[in-house]
């Protein structure tokens, strides 16, 4: 076909087209009105024509059917087609296109060109960056991540692709795209319009069949509303408790047991300031401010080769973002705590503020209280986090960051108890190059505690423990069409003081006794690649190499090989002068997963992770105790490490609104840590003559339904999971149970939950969750004797009992504020009953003398009826 | 702020009266009926003992002895030692046996009800001499006693010439003591037998007696350097309040050498008999001796068969011992009953009769006058010390 035209309108050129070719071209009337053609164009088809017709107006065009629509290169965005498409009521056919599918141009077009960089920014409706959000393309099995200024980019071949967009708490966006040449694509997401009351999991979402990642959860507090709520607080631990694969021993309990690891097997990560006691109240509550945590992953099956330390888990929680246009708050009242948090933007779009805190009402309230016992328990505590984050030009980022926290509480009437957390961390991003960035961190963090009893006379007391480190990191991420390439390193200083004991008071005449300080360095280097393999197959390859120094000033104790510790076997005790190295181990930490899409809803996972850890916690009881200690790895304690293996496999249906998952894991792990029988963990400069290290299996089947859309939405979730524990030595004080596999603490080998939330409209609804599992491990004395005159009580077999069964059932009725934007204040509300049925389930069994002497057995229920509580919330 | 105030209020009540501990019934509980058994064989030619008891259901309160047992020994000559039994779960030799240092001891138990139990093979470990046991008096002033002080005794035994690691001591201890008002005369069958000390009816004297304790404590030591031996090792104190010093004091100290697994035993006994119940209690595990049964692998026998060299050293104080260091014995009596008041009757059989009769077990007839003819009456703990200890002299006992 050929055209002349001189000095014509180029809208009366597209007339002349449309009427030769039955071609439709939607366009808006003054991008063309004052354009004028003369050219003479020879061409085969229809879009060598037009493209032909466009080239020197600044249009691109794209062909849909027999629609031609132009569009303002590089770029138009959906909005301005709709505008052209309302203006043409003629248009109808295309404009239902239109809406349908919101299809965009991307780039100019080049001849040659095959491939293009999208990149762009993914925000809020606030304007705050949205962290981690996921910007992929199905199809390709094309992904990228948002960086910390909400950033990401993605190398595309040319052509039509379907943009989608997923951030936790966000409506995902799917966005059509003609992707011509490099450009940007923005995204605004908007906040959930409905509140599904839900938590959302990464590893089996509806797209993310595509992600390679086995056992990552993401966790989002802003809509786990129906997380049973023990004191009306949402709590993000909770929220990991309710999904399968992570129990703790018993409610209030503080510690979570992430697929039958111990509970100093997770990594806990506050803006990446290591939380060493991430609990409060006893373990009732976790040591994060639900109105202020932003993004919160939870890995416990495959894990980045960036993260390492700790066998079991890592908790990544990362503080919310500022916004640097509006200003905002939250108050919310709950029966145990008041909070506040606000956003403050100081400078626009430079520099924001958000900070959050969090208290116990304070102590008139509970001196006001006539009843003596509440008086003398006089719990209370504080946290305090804040956040500032800088936009330094279009390359940096800065975020600082603190945290503080402080828990105070008698454990008997004259005994007072105190711990804090401090921590501090310094972000720097730097986006080097469109492809290029790098990722910085250093961070400071410390946990002590202090026990205190003033009335003991003589023995008055004041005794303690502290643990520091100082923590860099740096990370440099490429982003190829292919792949995702990771490249760092970390290290992190520890110094800790095992513990002291100091007299109390004038009339103490206690000997002050401290044992000597520890200190270690490790350091990792890490590098890893997600590729895309072939179309249907993804992996995630890593590999991570730690180095663990235990350092001087120190004396440690050498003992012969293969014999008891003691005395007899000492050989020497050598004294090591200021950082001076005792012992070094290292080893790599490989890291692997595959991920193969059998078709749109279907996946199958595979993933092997290893991980090593050189920093224990003492704990001889059966939960944590705010009086457990940490350890370092040195020539008497040896790291800990674990292999697992993982597969799972993944079904969505219904166009994604219900989802199926199944994941069985196996894991190993050596060098776990117990004690001998009679082990005093406190103050024992010698504790290498109690400890033995032996070896644990944890095997798991995970399966969980949710439907995540509709007026019903939840998740069943039920486990069936082993975590066995084995030490065998040649001594049988290293000895536990003939040498012989035994259930751990935490074996609970069903676990079956049931989390359902009804929509009763738009601002009401109810939740009821049931909450099932078996009874713990316990050990019991079975019998008692005399021996030597004194009477001593027989245990059986270590953890060969278990404590009864649990289970609960809660009710939750939410009220959503409306969702009108133009609100300046808006409340919400939530009332739940905890334990509806008041059923008295046991944390523990135990036994003591009564008055004559006779040992009876006793059950303690922690919440043993209904607990009701309201909590309110004002947002501004 | 009152609303919130009140609904804290109302939340510490549902948490302190939330938390809710009930009683279990431990009859649901498995009992584990298990053989106790407990010999410390040694070198001293006398009956050896092996003691057989049962674990008692731990909301029991009765101790149930392994009675009908057939117990033998085979030492390392393939010699037999036979037991018998000597009362509820007391085997004895049938003959003074007297174990070879460094000779090889195995236990074998029949029970009446089929078990058949072996221990391990012990080696009779050797231990080395006492040098010394000796006494400390160090003054705690009391406002009513300005000489009060404690008593602490050491055992050194620095010369530990046959190399052995662990040790483990024994101690019993023997005090004399007497009363205020002690009784000289019974009344028996309408007659009066005089019970003075030195009477002829010295048997009967109600006067002075002694009083035996074992010790119960476990005193262990793993010795860091062989060749030093123990020094000072406490093994006993008491506060002169207590009495025991009023008129002599006894104490024997035994030591015997441990193998190490017997080391490891006891230190496990040691270390699990600590209170539990704290917020940190230690794990409790099962303390595993050396002896199995032979019909049932899994069946657990309790307690432990070790076989030592035993020696010992008795010292014997007296208050006068310590009269350089500051102590003196105020009131010589263990109980002293100033202020009681005596009853009195006619000095008639018919009248003590009826007057023992009224006045019931609580009091003894305690002495006569002859002008006027009357009989004294004292409670009980005035007057009979066999209340409170044996009336025979120990034959260790040495008179000053």
């Amino acid at each position: 076909m050929s055209f002349s035209w001189e000095g014509i309108p180029l809208d009366s050129c597209i007339a002349e087209i449309e009427a030769e070719n039955e071609l439709n071209f939607y366009y808006a009337q003054d991008w063309v009105d004052s354009v004028v053609v003369t050219k003479s164009i020879q061409a085969s088809s229809a879009s060598e024509l037009i493209e032909q017709l466009l080239s020197e107006t600044g249009l691109s065009f794209f062909i849909q059917e027999s629609a031609i629509i132009l569009t303002k290169a590089p770029i138009i965005t959906a909005l301005a087609i709709d505008e052209r498409v309302s203006e043409n009521p003629t248009a109808s056919f295309a404009r239902e296109q239109i809406n349908e599918k919101g299809l965009i141009i991307i780039g100019k077009r080049a001849r040659g060109k095959e491939s293009a960089r999208v990149s762009g920014v993914v925000k809020d409706i606030n304007g705050n960056p949205l962290v981690g959000a996921l910007v992929y393309i199905q199809d390709l099995q094309l992904s990228g991540t948002t960086n910390q200024r909400g950033e990401y980019s993605l190398t595309v071949p040319v052509g039509r692709h379907e943009i989608q967009t997923q951030s936790v708490g966000f409506e995902p966006k799917f966005q059509e795209a003609q992707v011509n040449g490099d450009g940007k694509y923005d995204v605004e997401m908007e906040v959930q319009a409905e509140v599904l009351d839900e938590i959302y999991v990464f590893s089996n979402a509806d797209r993310n069949v595509s992600s390679n990642i086995t056992g990552l959860t993401k966790l989002n507090l802003e809509e786990a509303k129906t997380i049973p709520k023990v004191f009306g607080e949402n709590d993000i631990v909770q929220v990991a408790l309710a999904l399968p694969g992570v129990q703790s021993v018993g409610e209030g309990a503080a510690g979570i047991n992430v697929r039958g690891g111990k509970t100093d097997q997770n990594l806990v990560l506050f803006n990446d300031v290591t939380l060493y006691n991430p609990f409060h109240f006893f373990g009732f509550f976790s040591a994060f401010n639900s109105d202020i945590v932003g993004g919160t992953d939870l890995y416990k099956g495959s894990v980045p080769a960036e993260f390492g330390g700790r066998l079991s888990s890592i908790l990544n929680v990362d503080m919310k973002r500022g916004n640097s246009e509006e200003f905002s708050g939250k108050l919310g009242i709950s029966p145990v705590t008041s909070k506040l948090s606000a956003n403050v933007p100081i400078i626009k779009d430079k520099l924001s503020l958000v900070a959050g805190g969090r208290a116990t009402y304070s102590d008139w309230v509970i001196n006001s209280v006539s009843n003596e016992t509440i008086k003398n328990s006089d719990p209370s505590f504080f946290d305090v986090a804040a956040s500032l984050n800088a936009n330094l030009g279009e390359k940096h980022t800065l975020e600082a960051f603190g945290y503080y926290s402080k828990d105070d509480f008698k454990l008997t009437l004259d005994s007072a108890f105190s711990y804090f957390n401090f921590g501090t961390s310094l972000k720097w991003f730097y986006q080097i190059g469109e492809n290029l960035s790098l990722n910085t961190t250093t961070a400071l963090s410390e946990y002590s505690f202090n026990v205190e009893n003033a009335n003991l006379g003589a023995e008055s007391f004041e005794y303690g423990f502290d643990i520091r480190d100082i923590y860099f990191k740096t990370m440099l991420n490429l982003d190829r069409p292919k792949n995702q390439y990771s490249l760092g390193f970390d290290a992190k200083l520890y110094e800790l003081n095992p513990g002291f004991v100091k007299p109390l008071g004038p009339e103490s005449l206690l000997e002050p006794e401290t044992l000597e300080t520890e200190k270690g360095r490790e350091f990792s280097v890490f590098f890893s690649d997600n590729v895309a393999i072939m179309n249907n197959l993804t992996g995630s390859f890593g590999l991570r190499y730690s180095l663990f120094s235990a350092l001087g000033p120190r004396s440690i104790n050498r003992y012969e090989s293969n014999s008891l510790r003691n005395d007899a076997s000492l050989i020497e005790t050598v004294d090591y002068t200021d950082g001076e190295v005792i012992e070094t181990f290292s080893g790599p930490e490989l890291r692997a997963s595959l991920n193969y899409l059998v078709n749109d809803g279907l996946s199958i996972k595979a993933n092997y992770t290893m991980m090593r850890q050189y920093i224990h916690s003492l704990s001889n009881t059966v939960s944590v105790s705010p009086l457990d200690t940490w350890k370092l790895s040195d020539t008497n304690f040896k790291p800990q490490l674990s292999k697992q293996y993982s597969v799972g496999i993944y079904k969505n249906l219904e166009g994604n609104s219900i989802e199926l998952s199944a994941e069985l894991y196996y894991k190993d792990f050596d060098n776990i840590v117990d004690y001998k029988v009679g082990a005093d963990l406190v103050l024992n400069p010698i504790l290498e003559r109690d400890i033995i290290q032996g070896d644990g299996r944890a095997r798991g089947m995970e399966l969980l339904i949710r439907k995540k859309s509709g007026k019903l939405t939840g998740w069943i979730g039920y486990t069936y999971s082993r975590s066995e524990q084995r030490f065998v030595s040649e001594f049988v004080e290293e000895t536990i149970n003939r040498g012989e596999y035994f259930p751990s603490n935490f074996d609970k080998p069903h676990d079956f939950s049931l989390i359902t939330n009804y929509k009763i409209n738009r601002r009401f609804s109810t939740s009821l969750n049931v909450v099932f599992s078996s009874g713990r491990p316990v050990t019991y004395p079975t019998a008692k004797y005399t021996l030597s005159n004194r009477e001593i009580v027989h245990f059986g077999d270590r953890n060969e009992f278990r404590i009864p069964n649990y289970f609960r059932v809660d009710l939750g009725i939410n009220v959503e504020p409306s969702h009108r934007k133009n609100n300046l204040l808006y409340t919400y509300w939530s009332f739940s009953i905890y334990n509806l049925l008041g059923r008295n389930n046991a944390y523990s069994v135990f036994f003591r003398s009564d008055e004559n002497g006779d040992i009876q057995g006793y059950q303690l229920s922690v919440l043993a009826s209904p607990i009701p509580s309201l909590t309110y919330n004002i947002i501004f | 702020m009152k609303r919130i105030a009140k609904k804290y209020y109302l939340f510490l009540l549902v948490f302190v009266f939330n938390s809710c501990i009930e009683e279990i019934d431990p009859e649901a509980l498995r009992f584990d009926d298990l053989l106790v058994v407990e010999a410390l064989i040694t070198d001293q030619p006398v009956r050896q003992e092996v003691l057989l008891s049962r674990t008692s259901a731990i909301n029991e309160s009765v101790n149930k002895q392994e009675t009908g047992a057939t117990v033998w020994m085979i030492d390392e000559n393939g010699e037999r030692i036979n037991f018998s039994e000597d009362g509820a779960g007391r085997y004895l030799s049938t003959s003074p046996y007297a174990a070879e240092i460094g000779g090889q001891l195995q236990l074998f138990i029949n029970t009446s009800n089929g078990g058949q139990y072996e221990s391990d093979v012990v080696t009779v470990q050797a231990t080395s001499p006492i040098d010394s046991v000796f006494a400390e008096f160090t003054p705690e002033p009391l406002t009513r006693n300005l000489f009060a002080g404690r008593f602490s005794f050491f055992v050194d035994a620095k010369n530990n010439t046959e190399g052995n690691r662990y040790f483990r001591w024994k101690w019993n201890s023997t005090y004399e003591f007497s009363l205020r008002r002690p009784s000289r005369w019974l009344f028996i069958d309408n007659e009066f037998i005089i019970r003075e000390r030195g009477s002829e009816n010295d048997s009967l004297q109600v006067e002075v007696c002694w009083q035996t304790q074992e010790g119960n404590d476990l005193f262990l030591q793993e010795l860091q350097v062989l060749e030093a031996g123990v020094n000072k090792l406490p093994i006993y104190n008491f506060h002169s309040e207590e009495g025991f010093m009023k008129r002599g004091f006894s104490i024997e100290v035994k030591q015997y050498g441990l193998s190490r697994e017997s080391y490891s035993f006891w230190s496990q006994i040691e270390e699990t008999s600590q209170e539990q119940g704290s917020l940190a209690d230690t794990q409790p595990g099962t303390i595993v001796g050396n002896i199995r049964s032979l019909n049932n692998s899994s069946e657990l026998v309790l307690g432990l068969f070790e076989a030592s060299q035993e020696v010992s050293v008795r010292r014997q104080y007296d208050r006068d011992d310590f009269f350089d260091d500051g102590f003196r014995v105020i009131r010589a009596n263990l109980i002293d009953c100033l202020g009681v008041d005596s009853v009195t009757s006619l000095k008639t059989p018919e009248a003590v009769a009826a007057t023992l009769e009224e006045l019931g077990e609580e009091w003894v007839l305690t002495y006569f006058t002859d002008s006027p003819p009357f009989a004294y009456y004292f409670p009980i703990e005035c007057s009979d010390c066999t209340l409170f200890g044996t009336n025979q002299q120990p034959a260790f006992w040495e008179e000053d």
